[in-house]
């Protein structure tokens, strides 16, 4: 991994939280490389019910890279609001492959025994169906509102709790509450109506 | 048009904030004739009743098997053609290949690797272990042909390609029964076997290595691939995912492949009970229904895995299962890996045996384990010398975070001027915090509540009341005024804990404390002190303990120098995820039974493997193993890791207490080394002078060197500074005992019913008082009046197997002894049977002592068989030889006894095994011998005296002698 060590950046994450936008540039690609990196890792995991939340995969990323002793919870807020949006690029990205995987030049099926681990497919195919229609759903949402966007991206990527989310945005937990309140309500809606991605995300 | 968003967002959250009954009239109102502004409000309001799935959970990642290929049909692969994938794992792709180089044309199985990154490191792995593996030549090993790298440089191991089912399947497709899925099993054990005496350990045996070929028979796939693949994996593997190493199976993984403990051949026989177990129930021993690393670690090292009866529903198939094969399974499941069985061989002999309707050899080794037996070694080993034992183990395990902060800051707050020497300290009690969460989250609160005691102990100017007064009034519901007078302080510190564990994602693990230091005085309303809740991260957890003792200090007025603050602020360790684990260790402790701490072992070394520098957690570690040593099967690989972890605490904190205290009880408890001990304690109690807790195991070791001027100074030290502690008392009256200053005896017994009504050794200790002032009858009267909490059957017990006082029981009493069972003695038949030879000796039922005897025994060879130098367990034995006329046997053992372990060696256990040793000369008719054994005893401190031999009619047979005249007129 480039060779930046846990204490720089923690430094880079408190020049950041001071408004240091520079900092968050050198910041993105050594996060990513090590989101990325945790992701394929489990990704690669022998057995289906072993695959690991995201969230999980950004706090342990986080564990990994910051020196969390010398770091705030605001810090730690501010971590976590650049991984989310990193996560959702990568989960995105895994979830388009599947697709084209699937789709792909007449890949043959392939009989899968269980003696060599084999995935549940049904499942992960819907989940990446699942996850594409909210990606797509989400940068509509953004552009009618930036602000929700970037809260279900805080929430549903990082798991970060109304708390941070407030601290990272610079607004009140109530505010959070309300506003993804709203933006759940707008993408169930999307999704619902959505005939994009294909399968349907009818919820009973 | 659309409707105007910002407008759209006002109405919708206002009507959110109204009743659903009343939402319609409210848009109707509030949109007038702006019919898409209402339609648009009220689908979102439609949509958040529903909200869509996908948002409600989080996001989980996808598989990559579907992936494109990294090698495609068709491709070479060196000498071999790739027809098409045939399986995915962990870090390799598995393709069926055929070798087409002209000469002849073979299937192979082709494991291709797909990290790049370590490609040369496993090329040279794999020319180290081909000689190896390519020498197993076993009908049932899939044999390794061949290794090589692809064109992009991906190294592939080439093998036999077999067809078949992975066992599971196998035997469920074929409906297989019990019995021929046993048979099947064993089969399959047969070439790990033969793997093992090669030198060749699996490392990865799971259903899917064992296929099972269209004709039944067993092939194992992959031996010792792991080790090319996947040399190690470790704790920290698991818990922080190193994204260069390769998580094996956790399904089939052992404690010690997780904790990277050494792999050895009983690391397959665990995951062949895993197999084994899931081929007889269809489930795993664990709930593996887990998300984080850290659940799965806890699950295989610290959580006990279920009978496989038990999990299984068909009445039939459980009653098949109960019995043999939960013993079985469970043998071959045990976290250490020397509790297994000692091969696979055994294993599958035992398997064996069982098909064969034979007793199988687990069931033996499972009692005993399950028994507890440290607690019926305890309860029996050397009469009263054994609780003290106890006593002083649970002592040092009770240890707490004595650290040289403590004495830094004492030294400087003798040194911070009048106005601090002359203050009057603050008296102040930290209760036991309250558990909010989870029932298994409790340790969070208890380890908060230590942190935090223990900073607060630190300080000049607040004198702290000791954990063991304090953890008596957990969950109590007594008034705060009461305590604060029982404990004699004015100032409570109490709080309550919510850690939001597991169950949360790891972002949102969230502890909240709300402490409260509360002002009681007597006669007037408790009123608050000071109070402020917190609600942090975990790993903010230590800046919490800090945040909350300075502020409890700051508000009792203590003035914290700049010194006193920054040591305050000194944490154990600088991983959170290491004091997590080393919480979950004591927590898992709870007592000195063996069965806990092994549960809390695997804890500790998790937490100093992710903190090497972990002191507090090497010295725990290095008890935990003390204490197995002392109280479960003696081995050498215990006692080496008790000391290697005692001198690595001491090593890295010289100047700390915690190294002292851990070297301390491995000098006493394992090596037998008293001087050593208390020249550890002396260190101890220097480096932390307020403590009570080295005082009290060096006070015991003081005991067994017969020192007991200063054991008896010590224990009153204690007793001192830990006014409330239970177990100082009662190990004073037994000191006293054997200096037979019975009436102090006596006080110092009641006051340990004072604080621990229950404690039966109290009531044993006093009887023994009355008698040794042979005072039958004041004996009695302290067994008339029992407090209402004592159980009777296990005082009964415990009098009888301690201390051999059947003939004080009065009648009830003895009916009530004669209708216990082995269970009662802690599942010991040696004991029992002894006891009960014993009683009716006493009664003149010769016929049924020698039947009781016998019974006896038989369970003491056995149990000699696997501690061969057991001082007590020779005693009994000659007791019992004795009583079956056995008579040169039974003095040989009883003489064994007194040389193991004789007065010179341990002034405290050592007279107990003499007077056994007089016992059996007395029963097998050497009255000489027996009064030189007694003659010496009087003259040494222990608790039999003059008195008492006139009242014993054990001592009958002597009586009339000349030499017996002599002895109880003390001459």
């Amino acid at each position: 991994m480039a060779g930046l060590s846990p204490t720089a950046i923690t430094q880079l994450l408190r020049d950041w939280g001071e408004g240091d936008q520079q900092a968050l540039d050198q910041l993105i690609p050594v996060v990513y490389r090590e989101l990325h990196r945790l992701a394929d890792h489990y990704l690669r995991g022998e057995r289906p019910d072993h695959t690991l939340e995201p969230t999980a995969l950004v706090h342990e990323a986080y564990l990994r890279l910051a020196d969390w002793h010398g770091v705030t919870w605001q810090n730690r807020a501010h971590f976590f609001g650049v991984a989310a949006q990193l996560m959702r690029r990568i989960l995105v990205d895994y979830a388009r492959r599947h697709r084209a995987a699937k789709r792909g030049a007449g890949a043959p099926k392939i009989t899968l025994s269980r003696a060599l681990g084999s995935a549940e497919e049904r499942g992960d195919e819907e989940a990446a169906e699942d996850l594409v229609a909210l990606d797509e759903a989400l940068s509509r949402l953004a552009q009618l509102d930036p602000r929700q966007g970037r809260i279900v991206e805080l929430r549903y990527f990082s798991g970060l709790t109304v708390e941070e989310i407030a601290e990272v945005l610079g607004i009140s937990p109530a505010t959070v509450k309300r506003e993804w309140s709203m933006a759940r309500a707008w993408l169930s809606r999307a999704l619902r109506d959505g005939s994009r991605g294909g399968t349907g995300v009818e919820q009973s | 048009m659309e409707p105007e968003w910002s407008r759209v967002k006002e109405l919708f959250w206002a009507a959110l904030e109204r009743d659903p009954g009343q939402r319609d009239a409210f848009l109707r109102e509030a949109c007038g004739t702006d019919q898409s502004l209402r339609e648009e409000v009220e689908s979102l309001l439609a949509a958040d009743d529903r909200p869509a799935s996908v948002l409600q959970r989080p996001p989980s990642l996808l598989d990559s098997s579907r992936l494109p290929f990294t090698v495609r049909p068709g491709q070479r692969l060196g000498a071999y053609e790739v027809i098409r994938e045939i399986g995915h794992g962990g870090m390799a792709t598995v393709y069926l290949a055929l070798r087409a180089d002209g000469q002849y044309r073979k299937r192979v199985a082709i494991k291709l690797v797909r990290e790049h990154s370590e490609a040369d490191e496993i090329l040279r792995r794999f020319r180290t272990e081909r000689q190896t593996l390519a020498a197993l030549d076993h009908p049932n090993i899939v044999k390794l042909l061949d290794g090589g790298s692809s064109e992009e440089g991906l190294p592939y191991l080439v093998m036999d390609y077999v067809e078949g089912l992975p066992i599971d399947q196998y035997s469920d497709s074929h409906s297989l029964t019990i019995t021929q899925r046993l048979k099947l099993f064993r089969t399959a054990c047969g070439p790990v076997q033969y793997a093992h005496e090669k030198l060749v350990i699996h490392r990865d045996l799971k259903p899917g290595n064992i296929l099972v070929s269209a004709d039944g028979a067993p092939k194992l796939l992959d031996f010792g691939i792991a080790k090319v693949l996947n040399p190690e994996l470790s704790a920290e593997t698991l818990l922080v995912t190193r994204t260069d190493a390769h998580p094996m199976t956790p399904h089939y993984a052992s404690p010690e492949q997780v904790l990277g403990g050494p792999i050895t051949p009983a690391t397959d026989t665990y995951s062949l009970g895993v197999v084994l177990f899931e081929l007889l129930t269809g489930q795993h021993p664990y709930p593996l229904t887990i998300s984080t690393p850290q659940q799965m670690l806890h699950a295989i090292c610290a959580s006990e895995p279920h009978r496989p009866s038990r999990v299984v529903t068909e009445a039939n198939l459980r009653r098949r299962l109960h019995g043999d094969l939960d013993h079985i399974v469970l043998k071959a499941l045990r976290k250490e890996p020397e509790q297994r069985y000692r091969s696979v061989a055994e294993l599958a002999d035992d398997i064996g045996r069982h098909l064969d309707g034979l007793p199988v050899r687990a069931r033996k080794g499972t009692l005993r384990y399950r028994a507890g037996k440290f607690i019926r070694r305890h309860k029996t080993e050397v009469g009263a010398a054994a609780l003290v034992v106890l006593a002083a183990i649970a002592g040092a395990i009770a240890v707490h975070r004595s650290t040289v902060m403590q004495q830094q800051l004492r030294a400087q707050g003798a040194m911070s001027g009048p106005n601090a020497a002359s203050a009057e300290p603050t008296m102040l009690a930290v209760l036991p915090f309250e558990n909010l969460g989870r029932p298994e989250d409790e340790y969070v609160a208890d380890g908060l509540t230590d942190e935090v005691r223990d900073k607060l102990t630190a300080l000049p100017g607040l004198q702290v009341i000791a954990r063991s007064s304090s953890a008596q009034y957990k969950k109590t519901s007594k008034p705060t005024t009461q305590i604060g007078q029982e404990l004699g302080v004015h100032y409570l510190l109490t709080a309550t804990v919510r850690w939001e564990g597991e169950s949360n994602p790891p972002g949102a693990r969230r502890v909240r404390v709300s402490p409260e230091v509360i002002q009681v005085e007597q006669g007037r309303a408790p009123t608050t002190k000071w109070a402020q809740p917190f609600d942090v991260e975990w790993s903010d957890l230590f800046q919490v303990q800090t945040d909350i003792a300075t502020r409890v200090a700051r508000a009792l007025g203590v003035v914290l120098g700049a010194q006193a603050q920054q040591t305050l602020a000194e944490v154990p360790t600088r991983n959170p995820i290491a004091y997590e684990a080393f919480l979950r260790a004591e927590a898992a402790k709870q007592s000195s039974d063996p069965l806990n701490l092994r549960r809390a072992l695997p804890y500790y070394e998790q937490a100093v493997a992710l903190d090497t520098g972990f002191v507090l957690a090497w010295a725990q570690l290095s008890q935990a193993h003390s204490i197995i040593y002392v109280n479960s099967t003696p081995t050498p690989a215990e006692a080496e890791a008790a000391r290697r972890a005692a001198d690595r605490a001491l090593a890295l904190a010289p100047n700390q207490a915690d190294g002292h205290l851990a070297r301390g009880l491995y000098y006493g408890a394992v090596r037998g080394d008293h001087v050593r001990a208390v020249a550890e304690y002396t260190q101890a109690s220097r480096l932390v002078p307020g403590n009570a807790e080295p005082l009290f195991p060096m006070a015991t070791d003081e005991m067994s060197l017969g020192q007991w001027g200063a054991a008896l100074k010590h224990l009153e030290q204690a007793e001192r500074l830990d006014p409330r502690s239970a177990k100082t008392p009662w190990v004073r009256g037994y000191a006293l005992l054997w200096l037979r200053r019975y009436a102090e005896a006596i006080r110092a017994f009641d006051r340990g019913l004072a604080l621990a009504p229950a404690n039966s050794s109290n009531i044993a200790g006093k009887v023994m008082a009355f008698l040794g002032q042979g005072d039958l009858a004041g004996a009695r009267r302290v067994l008339d009046s029992l407090p209402k909490e004592i159980d009777p059957a296990s005082l009964v017990a415990l009098m009888t197997q301690y201390y051999e006082l059947e003939w004080v029981l009065e009648d009830a009493q003895r009916t009530l002894l004669l209708r216990l069972k082995p269970a009662d003695f802690d599942d010991d038949r040696g004991v029992w049977g002894l006891v009960f030879a014993r009683t009716y000796a006493l009664r003149g039922d010769q016929a049924r002592a020698r039947a009781y005897a016998d019974s006896a025994r038989r369970s003491f060879e056995e149990q000699l068989r696997a501690e061969p130098d057991n001082p007590d367990r020779h005693a009994f034995l000659g007791l019992a030889l004795a009583y079956l006329g056995r008579k040169t046997r039974a003095i040989r053992e009883g003489e064994r006894a007194v040389a193991l372990l004789p007065v010179t060696k341990d002034a405290y256990v050592g007279p107990d095994l003499q007077r056994q040793l007089a016992r059996i000369y007395i029963v097998v008719g050497e009255p000489d011998k027996a009064f030189d054994q007694l003659e010496g005893l009087l003259k040494i401190p222990y608790y039999l005296s003059p008195g008492w031999l006139q009242i014993d009619p054990n001592f009958d047979p002597l009586r009339g002698t000349s030499r017996f005249e002599r002895l109880v007129a003390g001459q």
